[in-house]
């Protein structure tokens, strides 16, 4: 074989090792719940590295924040004290507004149902700093009885769902993933809409929205609970700018999200959703 | 051969310890909810000390790595890694690796180059990610943080590299 041969061979199965790459490469895009024996493998045994890893730098990140914060830590006990009177008033009114519904249930013989969501705490071990996907990796996976599509969410609101499951660790795709769609209604007009993550931590969109909706800045956005991932209810974000979409007959609008995704180092795993938490499309 | 063993041996911790701190440091050192690549170092600085298909090679298997750790879209990050540790060898015979400018405009055209080629690739494989405005807004902002970056990742990989040969020696005292 002349050089010129091998080298016009060489291309030829580059060529082919490409192609074979691309074709592996889209048979793996759509949402897998269960990953290879040897990705599942993988992760494992670097969830104890990242895991130790995530520790270590928490405490390094803790040593500047200590000294920084005791003068400001000062300052926000005292607005903490105005903040519990206030929340103090507040909360005898709302425990008189619960007494009567209490009343007005018994009335109108309505049950009350105990809402069981059976969450479980777990902790963030490892962060996907790639361009393309907003990931990250929780401690815990299949041992711990987590599966796929089982939702995430914190005190503030919602973070996303797993997508893959290995023993000990699961990964979750957070709504801020430029893949993620969720069903969703702006609170008070009940205005539906989709939103979708556009890769960065701190905004969502929400598009198709009816044209003929009052939206207001800063109205709350929650899961609607159409499709069968997102149960309904969950807090997403707060409307930001609101603008018409291309076809003019639907709104736009940029969503802040409640959960602050970069300080994001501990979440809820929902294990169970109850009954009656979907809409049926249509409703 | 056995230095070559250890050299090896050493080569894959530093690796690790890159993926590691890539699943962890990176997301924490975020400007603008940019974060470092520093796998893009490893590939970019090893290049520099290797032949050009071995140097794909290597590209290549951390790509894979990485692409497993991610599960999905399995081979974008190997044949994108892969391609840019090939080029990046070809194109670093041309220059003196003592000058600091080199490592620099490397790391900065490598996440340009990488950031384009990923973002190719995916439509082929039917991930659909804005071209332009994916380059302009994260794949450039990236580039710039990588370059500033590089000096600080580029000295340990220099003498890790060097420090056997005379050349080494002499460029790790004026270093230091």
């Amino acid at each position: 074989m002349t050089d010129k041969q091998r080298k016009r061979l060489m291309i030829f199965l580059c060529i082919i090792l490409v192609l074979i790459i691309l074709f592996v490469a889209a048979s793996t895009a759509m949402e897998r719940g269960h990953l290879s024996f040897l990705e599942k493998g993988l992760r494992d045994v670097m969830a104890p590295l990242t895991s130790g890893s995530s520790i270590a730098l928490e405490k390094i990140g803790a040593i500047p924040k200590y000294f920084v914060g005791i003068k400001k830590l000062s300052e926000e006990n005292e607005n903490l004290k105005t903040t519990i009177s206030q929340l103090e008033t507040k909360l005898n009114s709302y425990e008189d507004a619960l007494r009567e519904n209490v009343e007005l249930r018994d009335l109108l013989e309505l049950k009350n149902e105990i809402v069981d969501w059976s969450p479980i705490a777990t902790k963030v071990i490892g962060r996907s700093s790639s361009l393309w996907y907003n990931t990250i990796t929780i401690k815990g996976g299949s041992k711990k009885g987590f599966e796929a599509n089982m939702i995430c969410v914190t005190a503030e609101g919602l973070v996303g769902r797993i997508t893959a499951v290995s023993a000990y660790t699961s990964e979750v795709r957070l709504i801020t993933d430029r893949s993620s769609g969720i069903g969703a209604l702006v609170q008070v007009s009940n205005s539906p809409g989709v939103v979708s993550g556009l890769g960065r931590a701190n905004e969502l969109k929400m598009v198709h929205i009816p044209g003929d909706a009052r939206l207001v800045k800063d109205q709350v956005v929650v899961t609607s609970g159409l499709g069968e991932i997102f149960p309904a209810g969950l807090r997403i974000g707060y409307i930001g700018e609101v603008k018409p979409e291309s076809n003019g007959l639907m709104l736009s609008a940029t969503i802040k999200p409640f959960v602050d995704f970069d300080r994001l180092d501990s979440l809820l795993v929902l294990t169970k959703i109850p009954a009656g938490m979907y809409q049926e499309e249509g409703k | 051969m056995r230095e070559n063993k250890a050299k090896i041996i050493i080569f894959l911790i530093l690796v690790l310890i890159t993926f590691v701190l890539q699943q962890t440091l990176a997301a924490e050192i975020a400007v603008f909810n940019i974060a470092p690549n520093f796998l893009l170092f490893i590939v970019v600085f090893s290049s520099f000390y290797f032949p050009s298909l071995k140097a794909a090679a290597i590209g290549g298997s951390i790509g894979l790595f990485y692409d497993l750790i991610q599960g999905k879209y399995l081979g974008l990050e190997t044949l994108s890694l892969a391609a840019v540790a090939f080029v990046v060898s070809l194109w670093s015979r041309r220059f003196y690796k003592d000058n600091y400018l080199i490592p620099i405009i490397a790391v900065f055209l490598a996440t340009i180059g990488y950031g384009a080629l990923f973002l190719l690739l995916s439509r082929l494989a039917g991930l659909y990610l804005p071209f332009w405005s994916s380059l302009i807004f994260f794949v450039f902002p990236q580039a710039v943080y990588n370059a500033v970056l590089a000096p600080l990742f580029y000295l340990p990989v220099f003498i890790f590299f060097l420090r056997q040969t005379a050349e080494g020696e002499r460029l790790e005292k004026d270093l230091l």
